[in-house]
């Protein structure tokens, strides 16, 4: 085991350019390759991780949207819509897709998943507002701050106050949700529910929309148009894809660059230690031994190396440089699952490794 | 120069072509980020410059003057393939600008637009179109497109009979595209069209053509394009100098590999009584010709990517502007590695 140390003045820098070169790549691999799987998941999470089956477009009277929600199946929610700008001071955000929830609507059942929310403040009454990241981030709000919503030419804003923040984007970058009476009572009109979320099924849902008890209650106007959630999913996905074209490009070449500089390395560092093992064994040095003895080595190198690399990776998530509205938290559970494995066998063979290393010493 | 071609012959010998190729293939995985970063970063400076330098004339004036050619210039157009043609996908081409020309003086303008020609020639019985524009609308000379006015959407079908170099309209950042057509093309069509306030109208004087009032020469605008301000984000900026960064770095490896394989056979050559020069330069070329085999695959690779996933058009010209900007990089790396371990000089004997 002592000529193991013997080799290190030969083999000391490649190993030292070992660990630097697949620090830099993968921590460029993990900043940079995350961001379209980060950015990708803020635009499909309103219906990848909702608790909805079906979206249905329709038109119900205010008056009408109690008995409508009862006469359905499932449980759901029918929502307001708005489209409009909101602001805090002298920032401004929009246009913010608003939704207005009724009443006797279940909150979970919308396009801001539960599992979205990164921040919350319980607000009594009607007057909170629910906001996606990117509005939140762009009016530079979090919950307890007071939010106007402009409601139209005349008319005096709404002041609501922010209740939650959600790691999605419904409708683009800029959502959020509010209560329908808030909404229906700064309009001073007879306002039109325009969406519902519901847990039953599509065809379940369009048999009970098309029956008498309901259909006599919707507005003739726009017949229900009926989406199941995974097809909604879908388009969400393919609109992300066609919007994040150039993230996708820098996220896929820097994986491939990042991971390629890493493995170059190692196939220099796999040549040096072929280049020195030779005369070792030429002067009958045990060879077959120092060379398990180095792979390992080089091996604990480059994978403490990964290691930290991906941490470092992450920080510009944690910093808010690099998809500021996705929660930090989640950038980690994504790079765990990549390292994870990698993590488990570094930490089972640092004792060796440690054993090994002491023989330099 | 036989000495020079020996020892070159020697050292090729030595050279291991399995590593040189896989160290060629990792390059154009490290070298891809930049070569997009590149091709990126340069696109609309490029464009710009290819197709303000690229027009044929000596002098230029704003409004419409006697004698010389007069194009205008409308913006407010959308082109798509001819729906005959097209079948049930749609393709289109928005934010498009039209450069409306007299039919009388076509000859003129076919000398005007004849170096920015890609394909085909301009004729008045139809259009050009810009190559981008091509690539979406997967339309060649003799095709027919039609041409939309996005206010009014009033249509007309025109026969397309060249293809010009990439066009961007000033403050687009997307594509943008052009279309080049007669006067009498678009007079039934788009009357509406001209009323906009964007349009502008510019005079141009070929070599040889009475000078101006208030004329100014053509590299005046060349250099008004060139010194544009391009917005380039700092997440763009970043990403330049990592991938630029990785690509030297890659580079210097295999430079150092180089030195490696080829080391002790130059300084064998060297001790034989052959200069050191003519190892070094074979040994630059080695890692030349690699950075350029590793160059070209990274940018073709990089615009395999854009165009697949951005949608934005990357024409040929710029894939060899960038193919020479990582070349030289390469090369200045070349320049600063010891690629060859010199022998120091003999002591006078006394």
């Amino acid at each position: 085991m002592g000529n193991v140390a013997l080799l290190r003045p030969l083999l000391g820098g490649h190993l030292v350019r070992l660990f630097l070169a697949v620090l830099a790549g993968v921590s460029l691999a993990t900043s940079l390759g995350l961001a379209y799987p980060v950015q990708r998941e803020l635009d499909a999470a309103a219906y990848g991780r909702a608790s909805f089956s079906t979206e249905a477009q329709l038109l119900v009277p205010a008056a009408a949207a109690a008995r409508v929600a009862a006469a359905l199946p499932g449980s759901g929610c029918l929502v307001v819509r708005w489209v409009t700008g909101v602001s805090h001071g002298a920032r401004t955000a929009g246009p913010v897709d608003l939704l207005g929830l009724a009443p006797e609507c279940d909150q979970t059942r919308t396009t801001f998943p539960e599992s979205t929310r990164y921040a919350y403040r319980e607000v009594a009454g009607d007057q909170w507002l629910d906001l996606t990241g990117d509005a939140a981030r762009e009016l530079g709000v979090g919950p307890g701050d007071l939010v106007t919503v402009f409601v139209g030419e005349g008319r005096p804003p709404l002041v609501l106050t922010v209740r939650g923040l959600y790691a999605t984007r419904p409708a683009g970058p800029f959502g959020g949700r509010a209560s329908a009476r808030a909404l229906l009572a700064a309009e001073q009109g007879a306002g039109m529910y325009s969406t519902l979320f519901s847990t039953a099924a599509p065809d379940v849902l369009s048999s009970a929309l098309v029956s008498p008890e309901v259909s006599g209650l919707l507005d003739a106007k726009a017949p229900p148009i009926v989406a199941g959630r995974p097809e909604l999913g879908d388009a969400a996905a393919d609109r992300s894809a066609a919007s994040l074209g150039l993230v996708r490009v820098i996220a896929a070449l820097a994986v491939l660059g990042g991971l390629a500089f890493a493995l170059r390395e190692t196939d220099v560092f796999r040549r040096a230690l072929a280049a020195v093992l030779a005369p070792v064994h030429m002067l009958g040095g045990d060879a077959p031994a120092l060379l398990r003895a180095w792979r390992l080595i080089a091996l604990g190198t480059t994978a403490s190396a990964a290691l930290c690399g991906a941490a470092l990776g992450t920080i510009p998530y944690w910093l808010g440089a690099l998809a500021p509205t996705f929660p930090v938290g989640l950038v980690g559970v994504l790079v765990a699952a990549v390292v994870g494995p990698l993590a488990l066998h570094t930490l089972l063979s640092w004792p060796w490794y440690a054993r090994i290393l002491r023989q330099f010493g | 120069m036989q000495k020079t071609l020996t020892v070159w012959a020697t050292l090729a010998r030595h050279l291991r072509p399995a590593s040189l190729a896989r160290d060629a293939a990792l390059l154009v995985a490290i070298g891809a980020l930049a070569a997009f970063a590149v091709l990126y970063a340069g696109r609309l400076s490029f464009d710009r410059a290819v197709w303000s330098a690229g027009l044929d004339y000596e002098q230029q004036a704003p409004g419409a003057r006697a004698g010389a050619l007069v194009i205008t210039t409308v913006p407010g157009f959308s082109v798509r393939s001819f729906a005959a043609e097209a079948g049930p996908i749609d393709h289109t081409r928005d934010a498009t600008t039209v450069q409306v020309y007299d039919a009388g003086a076509a000859t003129d303008a076919g000398r005007l637009y004849a170096p920015l020609l890609r394909a085909g020639t301009l004729d008045p019985a139809g259009v050009l179109i810009d190559e981008a524009t091509a690539v979406r609308l997967r339309a060649s000379a003799g095709d027919l497109v039609e041409l939309v006015h996005d206010a009014d959407e009033s249509v007309v079908a025109l026969r397309v009979t060249g293809v010009l170099a990439p066009y961007h309209q000033k403050g687009d950042y997307g594509n943008g595209g052009v279309v080049v057509v007669p006067s009498s093309a678009v007079a039934a069509c788009c009357a509406a069209a001209f009323s906009d306030q964007r349009v502008t109208t510019t005079s141009y004087i070929g070599s040889g053509g009475a000078p101006l009032a208030d004329a100014s020469p053509k590299w005046r605008h060349v250099w008004t394009t060139l010194s544009d301000e391009i917005a380039l984000g700092p997440f763009v900026l970043v990403v330049l100098a990592i991938g630029l960064a990785l690509w030297l770095a890659g580079v210097s490896r295999v430079a150092s590999d180089v030195r490696g394989t080829l080391g002790p056979h130059v300084s064998l050559v060297v001790d034989l009584g052959c200069g050191p020069r003519q190892g070094r330069a074979f040994a630059t070329g080695v890692l030349i010709g690699v950075a350029l085999l590793a160059g070209s695959l990274a940018t073709l690779t990089a615009r395999a990517f854009i165009s697949e996933w951005t949608g934005f058009h990357v024409s040929f010209p710029q894939v060899w502007a960038a193919v020479a900007v990582l070349t030289l990089a390469a090369w200045l790396v070349a320049r600063g590695v010891r690629l060859i371990p010199v022998n120091p000089a003999p002591e006078p004997r006394h």
